[in-house]
């Protein structure tokens, strides 16, 4: 990225280290109110490959040599504008991208006062008291602040830095991926700050922490780490933060579910170990318990870490209804999970191996049901699964005006038609049927997913093990997430005690 | 280790795993419809000679939808051997599925075995772990045979009728004994307790059922058969049972009462002056539920002591009955031993001294609640 | 006290009721199995006590590292080599005897090499697990199974066609010696901490052992032995129960959901017992590859950072079990399952002796 002469490069690397190395003390003592912006010290680090060692060099950029690197960064995109104003003895230049720059705030804030105050004296002075004045790290930072929308004026020989970005993806959206009956209807929107408002209108504490990185190689997105700095749990939020520098270099991250594959320490994993939401409440009840919140510019949905597996079991109603309603809501969602886990795979084991388990007259029936089916019990459930599994899929991708078909397809072709042509057996259906209908009992889309996948392990176990493999392979998969844990935190662990005893001291 | 040949090995593995999963050798698979499932057995004296036993099984055959089944529900096999497992092994070269025995309920017993060893014939039920313990025990009258062949009209399709006259689910009657195999097999074994057995009658047109008679085995005795009111005594005394009738006939006022609860406890007290007593309590509360004459309800608890001096008598009867054939059904000589200090003659003293000198003084409290709806 | 003390002990207590322990007492019921019982209570909760007040001056540490500080290098090998072998044996004792069950009532058609492979494929993963988590796998396992395994023992009690009399006269058999294959087996179901010596490490909180934990565990390995020895006679018959073979099952059996969903309580109840059973195979054979690992360990068997020698210890295990399962016969399996119990007082002792002397060194 930085191809300028050599001595250039060598004198803003310098003048970048030692200025890391004297605000690294500084951020402490900073409120932690303020935004933060980190150095972006990856790409000269790479291309310099060599030993870092520091020199106090106290070097003052000069002007123009800025100038000329944003001018030749700048020269080949139609939107960059390079702007002289000039009444009787005040010159000023405003150098800006166009396109990402508010023209309202342009004019009112920058270029109107320009004419109405008498000197420069007062106009560097107006410009230098404005909130949206930014401090200059380097040149590096000004080329990034002026992608994101912020105006450089040169004004009596100083350089100048003034954000007044415009974002149009600040709308606040509806919840459409995790409705509720009565409770909060709005979403997060896309723009990082519309969000960052969301969640402290919601949370007025003075220990509500925002912190600002920005990550992506290519891409250059704020990541914001928000948590309650008293409530807090600090080995967590000290992994978190650990993980985050690791996968910086990573070139494009686009959304937050990416995010949450890179953090996974396992490079293949199953089950999620964050929690992906789009709802505020759901956030900042999060962020009481003490986990960390992270938010990614240009998505609205948010990532909450470390989440447990019963986490993800719980839906945000939990907290709104009466304590029997939601024991009773619990105990579904609990016997969805184990119905939509198991249910084919009982049907294997049990009509293929041992029929006597059940009642005699749902045997017969079963028996009944399977004349003239041409292959054994678990082809003909792999069969139905799959089937089901292409029509989920079709039907997340399929425009609207042919969803009405799919259902048509999938409901009546599907389901009477196989069973008339002796393809599968009328008790297979429901039991299909009912399993589809149980995924979608689980609240959080990902632990849903997970477990579409691991039925199909469990149904191969019935298969070669009957119901002694089926009984073994649910004990593995308590052990394999036994064996897990979220950042630290054990995966699936029973809290019988008090939560806050539980997090607080270590465990037993 | 390159990249190719790590992929190879994790596609090779998956290869393996899902190939073993179709072959299947040596796990049992077998779908459901490659099976047979047997209801009922049945146990008869063989005609030829040579062979002891005469084998009935009764099938059930799997129908496209239950609720409109057509024509034939059952069918059976019949085979003659020395011993039931050949009988069912020469049987399974006549059919082409395997039978599954893990639904088997009924176990009939023809007649004329009763002369022989039962605890030899249901020693392969008993051996055998696909027979359920918890199946049911009868003695079929002519033949088991045509006791299972029997399908009453009122059979359903998936519910048999020979396992719907024991089950509780089923019918309650005080006049069927209903005993479990596992049942059977302690009260064979011990000493101090004799099995009962219900009989299960057919007519000769072989469409209804009856069982209303039961038949007390004891070792090395003849088997003792028990008419429709003593079978209905025993029950009432073997505390296993929910509802009874009693038919009273006092002067010229008959009345039947509904009993709906029942509890009977006794004590055996051997003391050296007097001789081995059983004080016996048998409380029976229910409502009177038919009667050929207006009832006033203020004689509710006469007509109550009189239906329970009828219930002693027909009490002492079965004791004596029991007595003099020296049978001991309802556990008497179970309960002496469980309550004296174990000595090494302790049985042979009940068998030979205590029990034939016993006497039964027994109590029944019979109490009517109310006339029904009606007075 | 913390709860996973009270896991480890009460999944033993529960896997032996299944294991060969009722048929042991059974073989005695007419010659002082009763007394043996009476005796095995107090015997065995002494025992529980001493363990627990031991391990609770320690808190964190596992027995082979408090070996390491106060006992002589050569002793402290052999009785980690012994209590491996030990283990392992307890292990494989309950392997073999569930796959007997399973093969007999479940799939008599399946080899029974593959039903016991199947086993020790999830067996294998979970002893390689860290022993934390293997502490919340027995949480969750204890907390599904428990209430199930309860509901049965009170069903074969309030059962219809449970015979008081054939119980009133089994205790009249109460006028005999006790013999010692009956105590060593009724006594074994308390036994369970016994398994703090690799847990240990993970309980970093100080514990309390007090009146309330002991009556507890007194309390539940009482009705266990209870429903062991009284539940089969009550519905098997007190003289022929000595023909069956399996009686802690066969009592299943006779069992029945007249309005549930599974009707005969046999299939039921093999499930449960069997996650029961494949805890306190998980716990037992953690424990062995621990304190194997203490004896013998290769550094240099090494593939991509992980060392292969815990692996080729549960490798000798798995194929010693295969050998084993092959070999025996059911009877020789009471027989040898009888022998282990009878060992284990002595290797207690020699337990509490090594205690003995460490607390008196590390007061020093």
């Amino acid at each position: 990225m930085a191809s300028g002469s050599s001595s250039c490069h060598h004198s803003s690397w310098i003048h970048t280290f030692w200025h890391e190395m004297t605000s690294f003390g500084n951020d402490k003592h900073k409120p932690s109110l303020d935004w933060k912006v980190e150095r972006k010290r990856y790409s000269l680090r790479q291309e310099e490959g060599g030993v870092l060692y520091m020199r106090r060099v106290k070097e003052v950029e000069p002007i123009h040599e800025v100038i000329s690197l944003i001018t030749e960064k700048f020269q080949t995109s139609f939107d960059f504008i390079e702007k002289k104003l000039h009444i009787d003895e005040k010159t000023a230049v405003l150098l800006y991208i166009k396109t990402v720059v508010n023209g309202a705030d342009l004019q009112e804030f920058i270029i109107k006062p320009f004419f109405e105050l008498p000197t420069e004296h007062h106009y560097k002075s107006y410009l230098t008291s404005l909130p949206q004045q930014q401090e200059i790290k380097g040149k590096e930072q000004i080329l990034d602040e002026m992608t994101r929308g912020s105006i450089v004026i040169i004004i009596q020989g100083s350089l100048l830095l003034l954000d007044i970005k415009k974002v149009h993806t600040d709308s606040v959206q509806q919840v459409n991926l995790e409705p509720t009956i009565q409770g909060p209807e709005l979403a997060l929107s896309e723009d990082i700050a519309t969000n960052i408002n969301l969640i402290r209108q919601r949370y007025h504490k003075p220990s509500l922490v925002v912190e600002i990185q920005e990550i992506g190689g290519k891409s250059n997105q704020s990541l914001a780490i928000i948590y309650d700095s008293q409530s807090v749990n600090d080995a967590v939020l000290e992994k978190i933060k650990n993980k985050i520098t690791i996968i910086k270099h990573t070139p494009l991250i686009q959304t937050t579910a990416e995010m949450q594959r890179l953090l996974n320490e396992k490079k293949r994993s199953l089950l999620p170990i964050s929690m992906l939401t789009e709802r505020t409440d759901r956030i900042i009840y999060n962020i009481a318990g003490g986990k960390v919140v992270l938010l990614l510019d240009g998505n609205p949905v948010s990532l909450i870490a470390p989440a447990v597996f019963f986490d993800f079991m719980s839906a945000t109603e939990d907290n709104y209804r009466p304590f029997y309603l939601t024991i009773f809501n619990k105990s579904l969602r609990y016997l969805g999970l184990i119905i939509c886990l198991t249910l084919p795979a009982l049907y294997v084991a049990i009509t293929s191996y041992n029929p006597e388990v059940f009642r005699f007259e749902l045997a017969l029936s079963v028996s009944g049901s399977r004349i003239g089916v041409p292959y054994p019990s678990f082809i003909e459930v792999l069969f139905m699964l799959i089937v089901m599994e292409l029509l989920i899929e079709a039907s997340i991708r399929l425009p609207k005006v042919i969803a009405g078909t799919a259902t048509t397809v999938g409901g009546l072709i599907l389901g009477t038609a196989a069973t008339e042509a002796a393809l599968t057996s009328t008790i297979m259906i429901i039991i299909v049927s009912a399993m589809a209908i149980s995924t979608f009992v689980i609240p959080i889309n990902e632990m849903g997913f997970a477990i579409r996948i691991i039925k199909y392990g469990v149904l191969l176990f019935a298969t070669i093990g009957g119901l002694l493999g089926l009984v073994l392979f649910m004990l593995g998969l308590f052990m394999y997430m036994a064996n897990m844990d979220s950042f630290g935190e054990p995966y699936f662990k029973l809290f019988l005690q008090r939560k806050t005893a539980e997090i607080e001291g270590d465990k037993t | 280790m390159s990249i190719w040949i790590r992929k190879a090995k994790l596609v090779l593995f998956a290869l393996i795993l899902v190939g073993s999963s179709l072959l299947q050798t040596g796990c049992g698979f077998k779908d459901i419809d490659k099976r047979l499932f047997v209801l009922g057995i049945g146990v008869d004296q063989a005609k030829s000679k040579g062979n002891r036993y005469k084998v009935t099984l009764k099938l059930a055959l799997p129908s496209g939808s239950l609720k409109e089944s057509t024509g034939e529900m059952y069918s059976y096999l019949t085979k003659e051997s020395t011993k039931i497992a050949d009988a069912i092994r020469q049987l399974k070269t006549q059919v082409d599925k395997e039978f599954d025995f893990g639904h088997l309920k009924t176990i009939v017993i023809g007649k004329e075995l009763l002369k022989s060893d039962l605890s030899e014939i249901t020693d392969i039920f008993l051996r055998r772990r696909d027979f359920q313990r918890i199946s049911w025990v009868a003695i079929g009258e002519p033949t088991a045979e045509k006791v299972l062949k029997t399908e009453p009209k009122s059979e359903m399709p998936a519910s048999v009728a020979l396992f719907n006259f024991f089950a509780e689910t089923g019918v309650e009657s005080p006049y069927i004994v209903n005993t479990y195999l596992f049942d059977f097999r302690r009260k064979m074994m011990e000493h101090g307790i004799d099995p009962v057995l219900a009989i299960m009658k057919v007519d000769k047109k072989r469409t209804k059922m009856m069982v209303n008679h039961s038949v007390v085995l004891a070792k090395d005795k003849e088997p003792l058969e028990l008419n429709p009111r003593q079978t209905k005594v025993f029950n009432i005394l073997r505390n296993n049972l929910k509802k009874a009738e009693l038919i009273i006939k006092k002067e010229d006022l008959e009345y039947i009462i509904s009993i709906d609860s029942l509890k009977t406890n006794y004590k055996i007290l051997t003391s050296a002056s007097s001789g081995p007593v059983i004080k016996m309590n048998v409380d029976l509360v229910g409502i009177i539920e038919e009667s050929d004459h207006y009832i006033n309800s203020k004689r509710l608890t006469e007509l109550g002591d009189y239906a329970g001096k009828e219930v002693e008598k027909w009490i002492q009867d079965l004791f004596l009955h029991f007595q003099e054939k020296k049978v001991d059904p309802l556990g008497f000589g179970l309960r002496y031993k469980a309550t004296r200090l174990h000595k090494k003659n302790l049985f042979t003293e009940w068998e030979q001294e205590v029990y034939p000198n016993l006497k039964l003084d027994v109590t029944v409290n019979v109490g009517i609640k109310s006339t029904g709806v009606i007075e | 006290m913390s709860r996973y003390f009270y896991y480890l002990t009460f999944i033993n207590t529960i896997a032996s009721l299944v294991a060969s322990m009722p048929k042991i007492l059974l073989m005695n019921r007419e010659g002082g199995a009763i007394v043996s019982i009476l005796i095995s209570i107090p015997l065995g909760l002494v025992v529980c006590y001493l363990i627990g007040r031991f391990y609770q001056a320690f808190p964190g540490k596992g027995l082979p590292e408090l070996m390491d500080d106060y006992i002589p290098k050569f002793f402290k090998i052999l009785f980690l080599l012994v209590i491996g072998i030990v283990w392992f044996a307890a292990g494989l004792l309950s392997v073999i005897t569930y796959s007997f069950f399973i093969k007999r009532f479940l799939s008599p058609n399946a080899n029974l090499i593959y039903i016991v492979s199947l086993i020790l494929l999830f067996i294998y993963y979970g002893a390689l697990m860290k022993t934390k988590n293997i502490l919340y796998v027995l949480e969750i396992i204890f907390v599904l199974a428990a209430p199930m395994i309860l509901l049965l023992i009170s069903k074969a009690f309030t059962n219809n066609y449970f015979e008081m009399d054939f119980v009133r006269e089994s205790i009249m058999h109460i006028q005999n010696y006790p013999n010692y294959n009956a105590v060593c087996a009724a006594a074994f179901i308390f036994w369970g901490p016994a398994n703090l010596l690799i847990f240990n490490r993970v309980l970093k909180k100080k514990q309390s052992m007090t009146w309330k934990s002991i009556c507890t565990i007194g309390l539940v390995g009482t009705i266990v032995l209870l429903a062991g020895y009284f539940g089969p006679i009550g519905m098997l018959g007190f003289e022929s129960i000595g023909m069956v073979v399996n009686p802690g099952m066969t009592t299943a059996d006779t069992m029945v959901f007249r309005y549930g969903i599974i009707e005969r309580v046999l299939f039921v109840a093999l499930m449960f017992f069997l996650t029961i059973t494949f805890a306190s195979i998980l716990t037992h054979w953690h424990v062995a590859v621990e304190v194997f690992k203490k004896v013998v360990y290769f550094k240099k068997l090494r593939w991509r950072k992980h060392n292969l020698t815990p692996h080729l210890f549960l490798i000798v295990f798995w194929i010693t079990s295969v050998k084993v399962v092959t070999y025996l016969t059911e009877y020789q399996l009471v027989k040898y399952t009888s022998y282990f119990y009878n060992i284990f007082p002595f290797l207690l002792s020699a337990m509490l002796l090594v205690f003995w002397v460490i607390r008196r060194r590390a007061k020093a």
